[in-house]
């Protein structure tokens, strides 16, 4: 299978190694926004509740003692530095610092009564406060230094990284199982192209493991074998047949043979005699055909492994026919590129001939043949073509157009070619080339 | 000469022996492929003509039996097994011609005097260089043609053509062996295509007023020579 994006893109297994991480990481998001969540409103309440039993403290000062009371406390506790945490600041309506551990009022913050602040210290540690506003204008501000911008930074980046973790590890865990199991399905699928490519005997293969696939590729196989048995007594009774049908039309050509040999006839009854060989010859040659197709389809030829070049077999065709078509006054027009495939000359050459047969016969006109280096033949007459009806069954064995009925034959020879193109892993088809038709053998493209 | 067929169906057996004697052949035969075998390697034959489906002894295995004991009497293979496979393994085992039954009492005979003549020229030293029959004169060495003092020039597939004619002079050809033999593919040629090939020939070998060479053998084929 050729890895190209268009194709990737298209594989269930990519989307899948895709999807997976993506819906991980998505569950693991959802799931830690809560508790990360939590975590933060955890800490504040905490910083708050000690920001709280502070302020209660300093508050029953003031209370009892006054401003003064509250600066000397304020001093006091500075100096013992209980609390390496904990922040003051006391100002008056000036701004002129009257005690505390700050050296300004934070900037920009505000100064409503028992409002929350967040601020930075001149150390530029975060820190949040609780604001007061007490009688003369003077403003008191409780702090702490908080561990939490520290740590929301610290944990987001945390569970960022478990988030981006997860999904890295089911990225990979999704890509090693797809690839794995792509490559099972690849082995499976290079089984069955060669069981389809006429090989009935081969298998899929079923590993030691005997998981799900390998009970699928053992259900395969079992219709596969009741295949081949069918296939096998099919082929039994069709060369039964062939060798039952053809003896006593042998044994009737064989006497009308000798007969015909005899000095002793006249030449009417020799003449007769002759026009029915030729009759026995016909429905004989039919027969063979008609095998040679069944063997065909039932991929009984071993798929000769040869490399040839189609442009000198088709040259060999066009050489061969270019004076049948002379003679009846049209022109056989080639246009042959190299191309490389790998086959049976014998089969392309039965193929081109019975293509250049039908294009000679029921088109009555010119026709060209024309090859591509990738191998893409068109063999195209100029004449009637067929009724679009009748486009798609041509081809189909004993299948004939309705002004063919006049021509010889019994509509094997399409059937044969297709057949030969389908042994080769590629397809005949018909189209109108208005005027007249094309015969075109395409490639199919391959499981490599 | 001496001609061993070994056929186990009695109709094909006495039709081909028949055949031959009227020929003028002498025939031997066996219906089975043990006594084909115990006749092959025990008398001289000229020609062999094989059934390939024989009881007791396959065909094939009896043609590689001769060729392992370096008995290299040439063996027509008659098969019913038709295809380009078979006839490849036929002609591996070291069969000489393989002819696909049912075949015509002409194409048989025609294909026996090929074997034959083969082995004849075969014993006089190779092919020659130079083909005559009466004034056409083909070289093979410079690839050029004359009919008497008339130079005739020919599309490479009819020198071929000519060529095979002339290397078989006098002999009865049939149309799929000149298919066989020219073009090197192996099935019955549709139609008339090799008598439209045949007949551009002759149209340059047999001017008006020249002897005919190219006879049309009907029904059958073509044969070159001077003889009616």
């Amino acid at each position: 299978m050729s890895s190209t994006p268009q194709t990737f893109r298209r594989s269930a297994f990519f989307r899948f190694a895709i999807a997976l991480p993506l819906l991980i990481s998505s569950v693991a998001g959802l799931l830690m926004w809560p508790i990360y969540r939590e975590a933060v409103e955890h800490i504040r309440s905490e910083v708050r509740a000690a920001i709280e039993r502070e302020s209660w403290d300093l508050e029953v000062e003031f209370h009892e003692r006054g401003i003064d009371g509250l600066i000397a406390e304020i001093n006091e506790r500075t100096r013992r530095d209980l609390d390496p945490r904990t922040l003051y600041l006391l100002v008056d309506q000036r701004d002129v610092v009257l005690a505390g551990t700050l050296t300004h009022w934070p900037i920009g913050a505000p100064r409503a009564d028992r409002s929350w602040i967040n601020f930075q210290t001149e150390a530029a540690e975060h820190a949040e406060g609780q604001v007061f506003q007490l009688f003369g204008g003077r403003s008191l501000l409780v702090g702490r230094r908080s561990p939490l911008a520290s740590f929301d930074r610290h944990l987001a980046w945390q569970l960022a990284w478990s988030v981006l973790a997860m999904g890295a590890l089911s990225a990979l865990a999704a890509s090693w199982f797809t690839w794995r199991l792509r490559r099972r399905l690849h082995g499976l699928a290079h089984s069955a192209q060669a069981i389809r490519a006429g090989d009935l005997s081969s298998r899929l293969l079923i590993s030691a493991r005997r998981d799900e696939i390998d009970a699928l590729a053992d259900q395969f196989n079992h219709t596969f074998a009741d295949l081949e048995q069918q296939f096998e007594a099919t082929r039994q009774v069709s060369s039964h047949l062939a060798h039952d049908l053809r003896r006593p039309l042998q044994a009737a050509q064989i006497r009308l043979d000798e007969l015909a040999h005899r000095d002793s006839l006249d030449s009417d009854a020799r003449g007769a005699m002759e026009a029915s060989l030729h009759e026995i010859d016909d429905l004989l040659g039919t027969f063979a055909a008609l095998l040679r197709l069944a063997r065909l389809q039932a991929g009984g030829f071993e798929r000769s492994s040869a490399w040839l070049d189609l442009q000198q077999v088709a040259k060999d065709a066009v050489e061969l026919y270019t004076p049948v078509f002379h003679a009846a006054g049209f022109a056989l027009r080639a246009d042959l590129k190299s191309c490389r495939i790998k086959g049976d000359r014998h089969l392309w050459f039965q193929l081109l001939q019975n293509l250049l047969e039908n294009a000679f016969h029921h088109g009555q006109s010119d026709v060209e043949v024309q090859l591509d280096a990738n191998g893409e033949l068109f063999i195209r007459d100029f004449g009637q073509g067929v009724h679009a009806d009748d486009l798609a069954h041509l081809g189909e064995r004993f299948f004939r157009a309705d002004p063919a009925r006049s021509t010889p034959g019994v509509g094997i020879g399409l059937a044969l070619a297709r057949a030969i193109a389908e042994q080769h892993g590629a397809s005949l088809v018909f189209e109108h080339a208005n005027p007249g038709l094309r015969a075109r053998v395409r490639w199919k493209p391959m499981l490599s | 000469m001496r001609i061993l067929i070994v056929e186990d169906d009695r109709n094909t057996r006495e039709f081909i022996e028949r055949a031959l004697k009227e020929a003028g052949y002498t025939v031997d035969t066996a219906a089975n492929g043990r006594d084909g075998l115990f006749l092959a390697t025990t008398e001289t034959f000229d020609l062999l003509l094989l059934d390939r489906m024989l009881p007791q002894v396959e065909g094939l295995t009896i043609v590689r039996t001769l060729r392992a004991s370096k008995i290299m009497t040439p063996v027509l293979i008659l098969s019913a097994l038709g295809d380009v496979d078979d006839r490849v393994a036929g002609l591996r085992a070291g069969g000489d011609d393989y002819l696909v039954k049912p075949f015509a009492w002409s194409e048989l005979l025609a294909r026996v005097e090929a074997l034959l003549r083969r082995q004849d020229s075969g014993a006089g030293g190779g092919e020659s260089t130079f083909l005559r029959v009466a004034d056409l004169e083909l070289d093979r060495l410079k690839r050029s043609v004359r009919r008497g003092a008339r130079r005739i020039e020919l599309q490479p597939k009819e020198y071929q053509l000519l060529e095979y004619l002339m290397r078989h002079t006098d002999q009865v050809v049939t149309r799929t062996m000149l298919l066989e033999g020219v073009w090197d593919y192996h099935f019955d040629p549709k139609t008339n295509v090799i008598d439209v090939h045949v007949s551009n020939l002759r149209h340059k070998i047999d001017h008006d007023g020249e002897r005919s060479l190219i006879h049309t053998v009907r029904g059958v084929g073509y044969r070159l020579g001077l003889a009616d």
